[in-house]
């Protein structure tokens, strides 16, 4: 027996006015979402959030229309809402006509097989049936402990979770249901004394870690026991020196990698950037597609790759906005360029394969290329051996502010922190550090990554792209890494 | 679009079920958005979406909570109070929460705040209007890239002390990156308007492909100081952190913001004053997202900062008069100024130039950020045209450069200001803009 998601799926399928494009798909999405932000010993923010809806994505005569619009409570089909389909099959289907009478050149698809499956992702704990007292009362525990001295002016605990349930249903013929379910949580103190703000957050900045798992993640970050020296490490940078202005060999702890891989390497290998599609917006890339398996673009220690069947990746999930499968694909091996982030457009156009990465943020969005869970795979080195095999050198970590040119090229990245090495031991604090370089220099200047045990993979939740924006949850799997003589100074 | 009737049949609905709580907020709303993405000389995502939203902050012995519906379904406003009043009491005090402002209801006269004309030109028009842009470029062998835009709004308010505001929109706006076929040269326009007249968008295209001819064999030079000219679409970037991160009260009173102490100092060049104006011809905002009206406000005079901007809650909390900049609940950022509008000079782009002994002249900046918090040092990269002055004349394009400056440096050193001003897109809000020369400027890479 047909769920009311296939019914309301077929009735938009099977459209009169769809009939007549040659290829049509559509979403029926539902997110749900709670965020709980702490300050100062108070809830400041509690927001519980629904929405559903549904988005229509249209080919006619090679040219695309999309139209999406809101569901007041479910996807049963009435009477309003068969009217509410034929009205946004319309819509979809005249937008495209409309440019087909202007554009020259038709969009080609990369032929796929339809298919029909269900995935749900792992949440040993689900954090929807977690009790509110519980949530509030840690989070409310975790800001307390961060208030370590008098300096501390500003404490905040962060969680959040989504839970997306969507379907995606073509005219090829597939039906792919998927439920995705993130989580998050983090600490954040503020030390203000002497004319100084400093911040340090735990265990990322920008409201801590978010992973595709249940609670069992909010519980293993253990942010109570962190706290105080999260508070303490705030405390330290106000009466720290600035960081030094040179060049410098820097160990890049994994948090801060992790946006270092997203800007300089994630962003610059999606094909549509490539190809000029977001040059009005979010820019294009330094590469070329005569760069793959050409361009030497690290080191050989450097190797990456996009995969969305990571267990527990931000960007993790089975199918993307498309149909295609999630998969693990090399991105650059040995320092080589390997492959693209593609859709199915961008591969039938230019002799590629798509990689499963097109992805919208909710149902009111038309797809575009994103990452999944773009790595640095692991290397070899223990952290306190490279740490020992460093005589004279910065160790960076945790995100302040991140800067990077429309090609992906020219890069500026702070952090809450620097530490000294001087003689393979980690010395003084720093403050205020920020380094800059070149994507494809700094990545060959990468000698040694660490091992898998100190190798993590990172949430991004809020990547922008596409006009209007959308934001899209990515993941990046890292261990710290070091990078020869690379320009810091303090920015301050 | 959703008659003003039923919103508050839905308000008042709401607040009946709501008696268990000592106040209520609903934050109703719609949008009906069409954009016709353009790139690489191609209608490439043409796509129109309709969307809802309904807030609502249920306040009880002084613990808030906000429940957010993508619809105004009866069924699930129903079951949404009803887990209000489970969930409130998980929620710890906040001794800082007064009140819910009491407003009296505006009359906003729909002529000023809405083009009923422009709200209804079909989307196949405005595919029509976009390719006008290509036309343009592709005569002269460019590419591009773009956007056009219609969004249609409306947004009510009420609270259960009584406060109901309404008001519709409509706002057009239109922007491009035009490139050369090797994407080494590329220019940048942008328009806003209530209506395809304003947009000017033959203008506004040649305009970005004039820039674009110009940007061609653009030549490295050094980082350093320079003076530079920035014109609005390079401004516009910058003017939202002073929105977001200046006049902040929150941030003002937690001592994280520069402008700590600062208030009624002449910190800043005499030729920068920056107003709030709200009641602005173009996207006008009469009510705050709490429904406090909105009024003008001088937040620079001439080069002196003179007044924060509050919300109910930090005006209860820091005994100060609120004046309309709350955002909408849960609000982790503070109140801030989304209606910005710098004061003209008497100065002319051609006579900026003129007056330039070496310097560059910017068109647009991009991906900027925070460096430091409380110095508000930023940085970010030029993008889609940026030019070398020598000797009061535009010499040749230059690479793109980074800056890395600070706001308070960056104001302080205002030394022209054009006669001429554009409104602009900027972070959550409009600016109008004029092109500013500013003497000192750091780029570091």
């Amino acid at each position: 027996m047909k769920t009311d998601r296939q019914l309301f799926a077929d009735q938009i399928l099977n459209n009169l006015q769809l009939k007549k494009a040659s290829y049509a798909d559509v979403r029926l999405e539902e997110l749900t979402s709670k965020n709980i932000a702490t300050k100062d010993g108070i809830i400041e923010a509690y927001s519980l959030s629904s929405s559903l809806g549904f988005g229509v994505r249209v080919l006619v005569n090679g040219s695309w229309g999309f139209a999406a619009s809101f569901l007041e409570d479910d996807f049963s089909l009435n009477s309003k809402s068969k009217k509410l389909i034929e009205k946004i099959c319309k819509k979809a289907y005249d937008l495209a006509y409309a440019s087909s009478l202007f554009n020259k050149t038709k969009t080609k698809l990369y032929p796929l097989k339809p298919i029909k499956d269900t995935y749900i992702s792992e949440a040993v704990i689900d954090p929807f049936t977690v009790k509110d007292d519980k949530i509030i009362s840690l989070l409310l525990q975790a800001d307390k402990n961060l208030r370590v001295n008098k300096k501390i002016k500003i404490s905040q605990a962060f969680f959040g979770t989504h839970k997306l349930e969507k379907t995606f249903a073509s005219t090829q013929g597939a039906l792919i249901n998927q439920t995705i379910v993130f989580t998050g949580a983090g600490t954040e103190a503020t030390a203000v004394d002497k004319g100084e703000v400093q911040n340090r957050s735990y265990p990322n900045s920008f409201r801590g870690q978010f992973r595709t798992q249940g609670w069992e993640m909010v519980e293993k970050l253990d942010l109570l026991n962190h706290a105080p020296l999260v508070g303490e490490e705030a405390c330290k940078l106000i009466e720290a020196e600035n960081c030094p202005e040179g060049e410098f060999d820097l160990i890049i702890d994994g948090n801060q990698l992790a946006l270092q891989v997203h800007e300089s390497i994630g962003h610059a290998v999606e094909f549509d950037r490539i190809l000029g599609l977001e040059a009005s917006f979010a820019g294009t890339s330094f590469l070329d597609l005569k760069d793959l398996n050409t361009l030497k673009y690290g080191s050989d220690k450097v190797n990456i790759t996009a995969d969305a069947t990571l267990k527990g990746g931000l960007g993790s999930f089975a199918y993307d906005d498309e149909g295609v499968p999630a998969k693990r694909q090399e991105i650059i091996t040995n320092g080589l360029l390997k492959g693209f982030l593609t859709s199915r457009q961008t591969a039938a156009e230019h002799n590629l394969e798509p990689t499963g990465a097109m992805r919208a943020e909710s149902w009111q969005n038309i797809p575009l290329i994103r990452m999944t869970n773009i790595n640095l795979e692991p290397g070899n080195w223990n952290l306190n051996d490279l740490i020992k095999d460093t005589k004279k050198g910065l160790f960076l970590s945790t995100n302040r502010s991140w800067s990077i040119d429309d090609k992906r090229v020219n890069f500026q990245f702070g952090t809450e922190m620097a530490r000294e090495i001087k003689n393979g031991k980690l010395g003084k604090y720093y403050k205020n550090p920020v380094y800059s370089g070149t994507t494809v220099n700094f990545w060959q200047s990468c000698d040694a990554v660490c091992n898998a045990s100190h190798w993590q993979i990172w949430g991004t939740p809020n990547c922008g792209k596409g006009e209007p924006v959308q934001t899209m949850h990515v993941g990046h799997g890292t261990a710290p890494a070091r990078f020869l003589k690379v320009k810091v100074f303090a920015g301050k | 679009m959703v008659p003003e009737a039923k919103f508050k049949k839905i308000s008042q609905s709401i607040f009946q079920q709501s008696g268990f709580f000592d106040q209520v907020e609903v934050l109703l709303g719609t949008s009906d958005q069409t954009t016709i993405r353009f790139a690489q000389n191609h209608i490439y995502q043409p796509l129109t979406v309709t969307s809802a939203w309904l807030k609502i902050r249920f306040i009880k012995d002084k613990r808030i909570l906000v429940l957010n519906l993508g619809s105004f379904s009866s069924k699930q406003i129903k079951k949404t109070i009803t887990t209000a009043k489970r969930l409130i009491a998980f929620q710890e005090k906040d001794k800082n929460f007064v009140s819910l402002p009491k407003s009296k209801t505006i009359k906003v006269s729909p002529e000023k705040a809405f083009n009923l004309k422009a709200s209804k030109i079909k989307e196949e028009r405005l595919v029509k209007l976009a390719w006008q842009a290509i036309e343009l470029t592709q005569k002269k062998r460019l590419i591009a890239s773009g956007k056009l835009e219609k969004t249609v709004s409306q947004l009510a308010i009420g609270n259960s002390l009584g406060t109901w505001q309404y008001q519709p929109s409509c706002l057009l706006s239109f922007s491009t990156v035009i490139q050369d076929g090797h994407g080494n040269a590329s220019g940048y326009g942008q328009s806003l308007g209530q209506n395809i007249k304003d947009l000017n968008i033959k203008k506004t295209t040649l305009e970005a492909i004039k820039t674009t001819l110009n940007s061609k064999r653009a030549q490295k030079i050094d980082p350093g100081e320079y003076e530079v000219i920035l014109m609005p679409g390079a401004f516009q970037e910058i003017l939202p952190f002073f929105s977001w991160l200046g006049p902040n009260a929150r941030i003002y009173h937690e001592e994280v913001s520069f402008l700590k102490g600062q208030i009624g100092k002449k910190i800043f060049s005499p030729k920068l004053t920056i107003t709030d104006q709200p009641l602005n011809p173009l996207a006008p905002s009469y009510f705050d997202y709490e429904g406090y009206p909105k009024t003008k406000l001088t937040l620079v005079k001439q080069g002196v900062p003179t007044h924060l901007v509050y919300d109910s809650y930090y005006s209860h909390k820091y005994k100060q008069k609120n004046t309309g900049h709350g955002l909408p609940a849960p609000n982790t950022e503070g109140p801030v100024p989304l209606h910005l509008i710098i004061k003209t000079g008497n100065s002319s782009l051609e006579k900026m130039i003129a007056s330039t002994k070496k310097g560059l002249l910017i068109n647009r900046l991009w991906y900027i950020r925070v460096v430091h918090y409380k110095n508000l040092v930023l940085t970010g990269m030029t993008r889609d045209g940026t030019f070398l002055i020598e000797n009061g004349k535009i010499k040749h394009a230059i690479q793109n450069l980074r800056f890395t400056d600070s706001i308070p440096r960056i104001f302080k050193h205002i030394t022209e200001v054009e006669d001429k001003a554009y409104w602009q897109d900027a972070m959550g809000g409009i600016a109008k803009i004029p092109a500013l020369k500013i003497s000192k400027f750091k780029f570091t890479s």
